[in-house]
């Protein structure tokens, strides 16, 4: 009929992507207009890198020429200037899931799952917005680079987003199974602290295991308890990931972090997809 | 609300969320330029420059006062580009022993070490590196030119460098070769001399040296030892002295000083 528009019919598969894109940039543009999220992005580095780097520095160099502790080749900084990337990546990461409670909490989600769009689909919208917006919080930590004195190759950073981006995708989908289990804002606050700090702290973000040191070596430097926690926390493979990239030093063989991650990456996103589907 | 002053709202809060994103970024940049030390500040405030280095290690350390040697000259030439005097603190320890801990070199005594410092793993384990100027590596003198090593009597000579003592052991074990540890560049030259030692083998730019002096040949010991650059060791987390060391090389570097430095001293590279 002439003067009228005919409504082309996508396919399902367009129907999807559609679905997928919206929901990403909706969870994106969220982000950018969560100032205190930008902040608490921003804060973390500088306070990490600037304060407990600068201050803790000086007890991790030799004083002497060829006396030192450990045979770590890095100052503190460089250390831990990868570990602070996965820091604010888990913070942002984790709290991204928290729209999860937000749209259940304000009906969003209930129209959502009526719409075209299969469940799967909803969910990956929505872990991929929170991974995009980790992979930018983690990737502002880069710009204290020279600060740090870490050298970055264009290579460097490719492979440094890589696998931001897998770490990233892993800790959105355990923020998602979290907020499955927790119905309140306040709940959910208190959960992933609890969930993101202890991860951090026991993955060797801010203390090396030597790597000269062997395996019986480093349960006499440390206590057995510590390094046993250590070795089975899956953050630890990809901080050493994230140092291997960044500062040719690993604890740990280096294609470690990458399988630890993308099997976190397939139990986290089938896990969340499971209690999403049950939701 | 009419469509316009939507529009006009929208635009508000988009400007307003790109205003907060750019005084965050310019807060992290405005970060990242802060000194993450005191070590230039240290340097600066003593006016003085602090190195310590071997009596004797030619051509680097000569202990000729009109013809010092290459890293005291480069030294000197960053010192004055740095705008403060350079003092030089001589560690027999370092001349005489190879292994770094006990030369007992501390903070107090030096900021920067140098007199035969190369870039290795092992250095960097300990120190932090200043920019490169020249190569160096394991390289063998000899009256004549030598197909092999195998079945001869070869003088070594380690000194302070950090090259890799344990591979050259290997390599000299390998071509079956005799080695007979010497403590000084001229007892290396008596005894190639004299014809004790049928080869020598040692640190390059020194091997260079004594090979031109006396006219004899010189090649690199093996491809499998590794080369290495020259080096000036700076203690681990110096970073502000280590960016004004290596903005001061870029000078000299681009003013010729020290090419000129090394030609001065026919530190030709190995063909």
């Amino acid at each position: 009929m002439s003067g009228v528009r005919k409504r082309q019919r996508r396919s399902p598969l367009m129907v999807q992507l559609g679905g997928l894109y919206g929901l990403w940039l909706r969870e994106v543009k969220r982000a950018f207009r969560d100032r205190g999220q930008l902040v608490g992005g921003v804060s973390r580095p500088i306070l990490w890198v600037l304060i407990l780097g600068i201050g803790l520095n000086p007890y991790f160099r030799g004083e002497v020429y060829g006396e030192v502790t450990f045979v770590v080749p890095f100052t503190y900084l460089q250390f831990i200037f990868p570990a602070v990337i996965a820091l604010n990546i888990m913070f942002t990461s984790v709290q991204s899931a928290v729209s999860v409670i937000w749209d259940r909490e304000f009906g969003f989600l209930r129209e959502v799952l009526v719409s075209p769009l299969s469940r799967a689909t909803v969910l990956l919208g929505k872990i991929l917005g929170g991974t995009t917006v980790a992979v930018l919080h983690g990737s502002l930590v880069l710009v204290l680079a020279r600060f740090a004195d870490v050298s970055l190759t264009f290579t460097d950073v490719l492979k440094a987003l890589g696998l931001m981006t897998l770490l990233a995708f892993a800790l959105t989908s355990l923020g998602v199974v979290i907020a499955n289990r927790i119905r309140s804002f306040e709940g959910f606050g208190i959960f992933s602290n609890a969930v993101i700090l202890p991860l951090y702290f026991t993955s060797s973000s801010i203390f090396p295991l030597d790597p000269a040191l062997s395996r019986a070596q480093t349960r006499i430097v440390y206590p057995d308890w510590l390094v046993t926690i250590v070795e089975y926390n899956p953050l630890t493979y990809a901080v050493d990931s994230l140092r291997g990239v960044l500062i040719n030093y690993n604890q740990f063989a280096p294609w470690t972090g990458i399988a630890v991650m993308v099997v976190a990456c397939v139990v986290l996103f089938s896990i969340a997809l499971y209690d999403f589907r049950r939701a | 609300m009419t469509s316009a002053g939507r529009k006009a709202v929208a635009l508000s809060a988009t400007m307003r969320n790109v205003v907060s994103v750019g005084v965050l970024l310019a807060l992290l940049v405005g970060v990242s330029l802060l000194p993450p030390d005191t070590s230039l500040q240290e340097v600066e405030a003593t006016a003085s420059l602090k190195a310590c280095v071997p009596p004797l290690y030619p051509p680097l350390v000569t202990g000729d006062p009109d013809k010092p040697g290459i890293d005291i000259e480069l030294l000197r030439a960053v010192a004055d580009h740095m705008g403060v005097s350079l003092l030089i603190s001589e560690n027999r320890a370092m001349g005489r022993d190879f292994n770094p801990r006990n030369w007992n070199l501390n903070r107090a005594q030096c900021q920067v070490i140098a007199g035969g410092v190369v870039d290795s793993d092992q250095t960097r384990s300990f120190l932090e590196t200043g920019p490169a100027y020249a190569d160096t590596g394991w390289a063998i003198i000899s009256p004549a030119p030598l197909a092999s090593i195998e079945s001869l009597t070869v003088g070594t000579l380690a000194l302070v460098s950090g090259l890799d003592r344990i591979g050259l052991a290997s390599f000299l074990r390998t071509q079956n070769a005799t080695a007979r540890v010497v403590a000084s560049a001229d007892a290396l030259v008596g005894a190639i001399a004299d014809g004790t030692l049928d080869a020598g083998v040692t640190e390059a730019m020194l091997a260079t040296k004594l090979a031109a002096e006396n006219g004899w040949t010189i090649a690199w010991a093996s491809p499998e030892l590794g080369r290495y650059n020259l080096v000036f060791g700076l203690w681990k987390g110096d970073i502000t002295l280590k960016r004004a060391i290596e903005g001061a090389f870029a000078e000299l570097s681009a003013d010729g000083t020290i090419a000129a430095t090394l030609d001065r001293y026919g530190a030709a590279p190995i063909d």
